[in-house]
């Protein structure tokens, strides 16, 4: 069956209203240089054309995969071009009348409810999901993959996505994490500001051979630190790398269990038995990733898809290009949303009862000339009286089980400090981003740097980034 | 030379960067045009710093000359750590007729009367400005003059500024000051920032300002396109007239960041539990830009804040401050917010 389905000119599958390639789209539309160089690549390397055409051979899901990682690969360049992929259960055999039916009724709610509804982050039960199940028992993994892509950026709700950040979360627990993880380990975890990356999963990872893994490493950066150099004296033994793994942040029975990884160095004029010194850490990990996922993926592929490095930038990028030559994996960028945000001050200022806060901080930027920034500071009590002052509402209204957050609390709160805000300066907040917040329980920025102060809700805060990571992992 | 006039040499070399410390040098005119030859600008900080040194020693320079060399460079480059304003208020009947001469004289009396052990240095700058640096010493130790005060001062102004005092230095000061201007008294006028001139020019008033008039321009009332009235441009038109109402028009003073402490009630008909609650809703808003008078124009003239602008905003620009406490009214005018006075 040919794809054939009305869908935007510019390929941003979120205005549905121009059907002809000859008639402009909207100026709302997202995507305003969509090459469409991206689909005639992708189409040619068979990817498209094997969900769209009957007649395309079936691909084992394995090789599908692979082809994957290498188009990723291929098109590092633009780094969009995800967004780009014809949406890929629009073209099912199975699925495509119900798709029709599902689009009908998206089309009618207009751009704006479907953008608001994205922003919230809920999932919403589409029509399609039927057909959607059907397909996914024959081939997990790569299905996964594409939707995961098209739904990476969380803004986009196209009715086929079904994955999304959670609605629902449990309220953070204080666990005491200190006996399970090592002291050493946690000094430094604690100690940080992390940027974040996604990693997509790794190919022939083993936990068993963290020594050799050292070794080559250490090699590897020691011969690319060489390059250039006309004098090779002193440098072989300027790098020691340790790989560990951290035990006790793994929650779920699959995750895989954290590894850590330090690169230490010697000071140009240390002596003889001076310690090393640390320059360079970071650590991948996978705190209650969703099991889903985990399940579908080939025996060979271990999933840490949260990477957090500290140090020099060169180093990080060193690091990750042995990454990516050793175990087939790709790095990106992992960006906190505002939705992610917004979900670390309620989770952040639900553990006021437990640990005090001190002070709500949030940072917006407004887009204005030049950028104004606001930063909204509120006192940890207050915060958590607000908090708490919508929670007693909703299970007033009956049906929210006792522990769960939901997003709509989420956002009532927020909603709460913004008409606050409003009140006094009448200026819209909602206009502009919100770029950092931060407690004493840790700081979050939305270019990916964060920091957790306090390694009792330290799996709170791993928990959701991981799952940031996983909906942003084009793989 | 002694080890502390050296030291202080040292500091003050390192302190300014390269390019500005040729210029400054030749303004001081204590070196002669050989020995300003001789040092060369494009070697190291530290050599730099060895001839001058050096040159000092040559010439007999005293701590007074070196200080002469700073405080030029700092009335140069005055947009460098956090200027704090002060209003004077009740002047007394002649306190229009100190001049130079008089508030020198009395500024250091007073002042050396509380404080033994102080070094002033006081310039008159060519803007009309009296520039005074004050190195504290304690009943005991010398003048420290590492960590000098700076004040400014325009005479017949109620204004003066000041740069890097502690607080318990602060009451001696301003005691200082209002004897020696003739005032009874001296207040926090709470505007603070690191550029010195946009502070002075927003509580002296001096930019461009615009007053409220509900009439448009009478050059703009010729231009209409005669009765067809479009609507949106209408709005358009009034949000940027009341944008440049609430926050001047053309170039405005380069103000960073203003504060508002909010100790008001959270109100929301929705919410009853935190109406009813008794406490204020504690929270710190802070604003900063590079200009932030600019980006709120444009805020409202875009839209993003709500025209007409709210008085907590354009109070920044009305009543030159840009550090407020916001409490509630009494309880029977509930719904409004007012600034509480300082």
């Amino acid at each position: 069956m040919a794809y054939s389905q009305p869908k935007c000119v510019r390929g941003c599958g979120m205005c549905f209203s121009f059907p002809s390639p000859d008639q402009k789209p909207p100026p709302s539309c997202p995507r305003p240089l969509c090459p469409r160089v991206y689909h005639s690549v992708l189409e040619e390397d068979g990817i498209i054309s094997s969900f769209g055409k009957a007649s395309t051979p079936f691909r084992p899901p394995l090789l599908q995969f692979l082809r994957w990682l290498r188009c990723c690969w291929l098109l590092p360049v633009f780094s969009d071009f995800q967004k780009c992929l014809a949406p890929p259960s629009a073209v099912q055999e199975t699925g495509s009348e119900q798709i029709q039916n599902g689009r009908r009724t998206e089309r009618k709610h207009g751009l704006e409810s479907e953008r608001r509804s994205s922003q919230d982050g809920v999932g919403r039960g589409t029509p399609l999901s039927g057909g959607v199940e059907k397909r996914m028992s024959k081939s997990r993994s790569y299905r996964l993959s594409l939707r995961s892509c098209v739904s990476s950026r969380l803004g986009l709700t196209p009715g086929w996505t079904t994955r999304r950040l959670n609605s629902k979360r449990k309220a953070p627990k204080s666990q005491n994490i200190t006996n399970q993880v090592s002291p050493d380990h946690l000094a430094l975890l604690v100690k940080h500001e992390w940027q974040l990356s996604y990693v997509s999963p790794l190919y022939h990872f083993r936990h068993t051979q963290l020594k050799s893994y050292a070794r080559q490493l250490s090699a590897f950066i020691a011969a690319e630190k060489q390059q250039g150099l006309a004098v090779e004296v002193g440098i072989q033994d300027s790098f020691k790398v340790s790989f560990s793994g951290v035990q006790g942040l793994a929650v779920a029975d699959d995750d895989p269990e954290t590894v850590l990884i330090q690169v230490h160095t010697k000071p140009v004029f240390a002596q003889q038995d001076d310690p090393l010194k640390l320059v360079w850490s970071g650590w991948l990990t996978c705190c209650n990733g969703s099991p889903e996922y985990l399940h579908s993926l080939p025996k060979d592929f271990t999933c840490l898809p949260l990477f957090g490095s500290s140090g020099a930038q060169n180093l990080t990028s060193l690091v990750k290009s042995w990454f990516q030559k050793n175990f087939d994996c790709s790095f990106g960028p992992l960006e906190i949303n505002h939705t992610s945000l917004e979900w670390l001050v309620a989770l952040w200022t639900n553990c006021n009862t437990e640990t005090n806060i001190q002070n709500l901080k949030m940072l917006w930027t407004l887009p204005v000339e030049p950028p104004l920034q606001v930063t909204y500071v509120v006192e940890g009590n207050d915060a958590w009286d607000l908090w708490s002052s919508l929670q007693q509402r909703s299970e007033g209204d009956g049906g929210e089980e006792a522990g769960w957050i939901g997003i709509e609390e989420v956002t009532a709160f927020m909603q709460g400090l913004k008409n606050h805000f409003y009140r006094h300066f009448r200026l819209e907040l909602s206009a502009g981003n919100l770029s950092q917040v931060s407690t004493s329980l840790g700081s979050a920025k939305c270019n990916g740097k964060i920091k957790v102060s306090n390694s009792r809700y330290m799996i709170t805060t791993l928990t959701l980034l991981t799952e940031c990571a996983l909906l942003k992992m084009p793989v | 030379m002694e080890k502390s006039t050296k030291c202080f040499l040292q500091q003050l070399v390192r302190r300014t960067p390269t390019r500005m410390l040729k210029a400054t040098l030749e303004k001081w005119d204590r070196l002669t045009p050989h020995q300003r030859q001789s040092v060369d600008f494009t070697l190291p900080k530290w050599v730099i710093t060895q001839t001058l040194v050096t040159i000092c020693e040559e010439n007999g320079l005293t701590m007074k000359h070196i200080t002469e060399l700073e405080m030029m460079h700092v009335i140069e480059n005055p947009n460098q750590g956090t200027w704090y304003s002060f209003q004077l208020l009740d002047p007394e009947d002649d306190a229009h007729s100190v001049e130079l001469m008089l508030f020198k004289e009395q500024f250091k009396t007073h002042l050396r009367e509380l404080m033994r052990n102080v070094s002033i240095k006081i310039k008159k700058h060519t803007d009309e400005a009296v520039w005074i640096r004050i190195a504290w010493g304690s009943g005991f130790s010398r003048p420290n003059h590492l960590k000098p005060t700076y004040v400014v001062h325009y005479l017949q102004s109620p204004y003066v500024f000041v740069r890097n005092l502690t607080s318990k230095l602060k009451p001696l000061l301003m005691q200082s000051l209002t004897l020696s201007t003739r005032h009874q008294a001296i207040k926090d006028a709470n505007l603070s920032g690191p550029k010195l001139m946009a502070i002075r020019d927003l509580l002296m008033k001096q930019y461009q300002q615009s007053f409220p008039t509900n009439d448009a321009s009478p050059l703009a009332k010729e231009n209409q396109p005669g009765p067809i009235v479009n609507e949106q441009a209408e709005a358009r038109a009034s949000r940027r007239r009341m944008a440049s109402e609430a926050f001047g028009k053309g170039a405005v003073p380069q103000l960073q960041s203003a504060v508002y402490k909010l100790e008001t009630k959270y109100r929301d008909p929705s919410n009853r539990t935190m109406t009813e609650r008794d406490e204020p809703f504690r929270c710190v808003v802070k604003y900063s830009s590079s200009n932030i008078l600019e980006s709120f124009r444009h805020c409202a003239s875009a839209g993003i804040a709500s025209t007409p602008v709210t008085p907590l905003l354009s109070s920044i620009l009305l009543k030159g401050r840009n550090y407020f406490v916001i409490t509630d009214n009494a309880p029977a005018a509930a719904s409004q917010t007012r600034q509480a006075d300082l």
